[in-house]
């Protein structure tokens, strides 16, 4: 059974024109222990969609679906605090910029223990034993020592770690990581996508994970969606995807990333023109 | 440049040092980062050197000197024989131009593409206004992007655009050497693309020599001749492109390439 069941997802943002239709009609269907990749350039609507799933768009931006369940909670008949309720417990977000997405005033055990306290209402010291645990199991050094630290004074590496295990925190279902490994540097990446891959093995999660770069969705996902102006252009199996990419999109966007061996002046990159007006949306 | 010979090393480094004192504050103990820890590198008139390492490894701090924005603790830096020192700062300038990587905040949002492009001219001088407007258009052209765009704000443009806009900046001086640091690492793939071969097109037809500054190794692998790997504000390692793929001698080198992720080339099954 899957545990997101997304049907005829529509994001529509308001603008001082034409209201901008940033996802027009997406399907989303991910099981326990899968990974779903969604790719695509700035403004394809990957990132709008993740945030339309969790619910943390502006509410001017109107978003309407045939479905939205997460295992047997039909999410769009969710209020605002039975949302808020389950972001976090039942589903959790991973960002690109840890540093964006942590509370620079606040401790990490501070951080995590509130984030316990909010949905498993146990005791401090629970709490606290619960986030030495997973900093732990996801590759801190000293975890106990380092609840007392702020994000600033970690690496960009061990503050993304910080992260997932807050994601981890109240065992939830679903992880949606939005380019979780764009702002690190290649060494630490393939750190972290490891860590996240075993991770999701270990506890059967299901895992969307949004990226530009198809080397590293290729890595990570066993199914991957490709998107293009807030629709699902293309998909299937990763490696059936990338060996045989059948949507001219997909073939264009394969064609334009060098890949290893290639050379300039032997070997050229393709161009993708633009067919249809991709919305012009932050992603 | 009168009697001097025109030789195969455009700019280059011997032994420098750049050490910042951190810490200190109220209680710690100052103590010394050696941002660069005796470096030594030659760039050779019209090549493409990449350089590579990770955060922190001196990268930034070694394009900073290059570009004269910031001077050795200890060591030399030469242009064209010539110490940088003893270059005036306005046609050293002229000579060594940047590209930064996000074309969203190395542009001056008030100013227009015009102003924008012009600005190297305008601070080095002696170049009339209408000269000036005849090199915007000429390069404008080159980089193929309409008239139209001369008084455009860089907010009214795409990624693509405002890097090439960054380029146009670079070029109007007519420098030797452009570093370019991570100049297609926020641009989407396929503008990705079109930059690469805007910069390779542009390195024949004005004779540029490029540093490369770059964390993605199949761009590297894709335009660079020579490749040069930082670690700890060392070089480990400073190879030919080829030879450098295709066998590492350093280890650190082996340990960057076997973590780089790339699309595996299209096969049935992977």
């Amino acid at each position: 059974m899957s545990v997101l069941s997304v049907r005829n997802l529509k994001v529509t943002i308001p603008t001082h024109g034409e209201p901008l239709e940033a996802v027009r009609g997406v399907d989303i269907e991910v099981g326990a222990g899968e990974t779903l990749g969604i790719v695509g350039e700035s403004g394809c609507g990957k990132s709008v969609t993740s945030m339309a799933i969790m619910r943390l768009l502006p509410g001017r931006i109107s978003v309407a679906a045939d479905e939205m369940r997460l295992g047997d909670t039909d999410l769009l008949a969710m209020s605002e605090r039975q949302m808020a309720d389950i972001r976090g417990d039942r589903m959790a977000m991973i960002f690109q910029e840890p540093m964006t997405a942590l509370n620079p005033v606040l401790t990490i055990g501070r951080q995590m223990s509130e984030t316990w306290a909010r949905h498993r209402r146990g005791s401090k010291r629970e709490a606290l034993e619960a986030a030495v645990d997973l900093l732990d199991r996801v590759g801190i050094p000293h975890p106990r020592e380092r609840l007392g630290v702020y994000p600033h004074q970690l690496s960009g590496g061990l503050r993304q770690r910080v992260m997932i295990a807050m994601a981890l925190l109240c065992d939830p279902q679903l992880i949606i990581a939005d380019e979780p490994t764009t702002a690190l540097d290649v060494t630490v990446q393939a750190q972290i996508l490891d860590l996240l891959a075993s991770l999701q093995q270990e506890r059967g999660l299901a895992m969307i994970f949004i990226s530009h770069d198809i080397g590293v969705v290729a890595r990570i996902a066993g199914r991957v969606q490709v998107m293009y102006g807030g629709r699902t252009v293309d998909g299937g199996p990763v490696g059936e995807l990338l060996g045989h990419p059948k949507h001219p999109y997909t073939r264009a966007l394969l064609s334009s990333v060098p890949r290893r061996g290639m050379r300039w002046g032997r070997d050229t990159l393709g161009a993708i023109r633009w067919t249809e007006d991709a919305p012009e949306a932050s992603s | 440049m009168s009697e001097k010979v025109m030789s195969d090393i455009v700019m280059e480094l011997r032994d420098v040092r750049r050490t910042y004192r951190i810490g200190g504050g109220m209680f710690g103990k100052p103590r010394d980062l050696h941002a660069l820890d005796g470096v030594s590198l030659q760039l050779r008139r019209g090549e493409v050197l990449a350089l590579v390492g990770e955060s922190g490894s001196g990268k930034s701090t070694l394009s900073r000197i290059l570009l004269g924005l910031e001077a050795p603790s200890s060591g030399e830096v030469f242009l064209d024989g010539a110490p940088v020192a003893s270059i005036r700062r306005r046609a050293f300038a002229a000579r060594v131009q940047p590209v930064f990587q996000d074309p969203y905040s190395s542009l001056n949002p008030r100013k227009t593409v015009r102003q924008i492009i012009e600005a190297p001219l305008v601070i080095a001088g002696g170049v009339a206004a209408s000269e000036r407007l005849r090199r915007v258009r000429e390069l404008l052209d080159i980089l193929r992007m309409p008239e139209r765009m001369l008084e455009a704000y860089p907010s009214q443009m795409s990624g693509g655009q405002r890097q090439r806009v960054a380029i146009a900046r670079a070029l109007i001086s007519r420098p030797e050497i452009v570093v370019c640091d991570e100049p297609t690492s926020a641009l989407d793939v396929s503008v990705q693309a079109e930059v690469l071969n805007l910069l390779m097109e542009l390195r024949a037809e004005f004779g540029l020599t490029y540093l490369f500054i770059s964390h993605d190794l199949a761009v590297v692998e894709y335009i660079a001749d020579r490749v040069a790997v930082m670690q700890s504000g060392r070089l480990v390692e400073v190879a030919d492109a080829e030879a450098l793929f295709a066998a590492p001698q350093h280890d650190y080198t082996r340990r960057l390439l076997a973590s780089a992720l790339t699309v595996p080339a299209a096969s049935p099954d992977t």
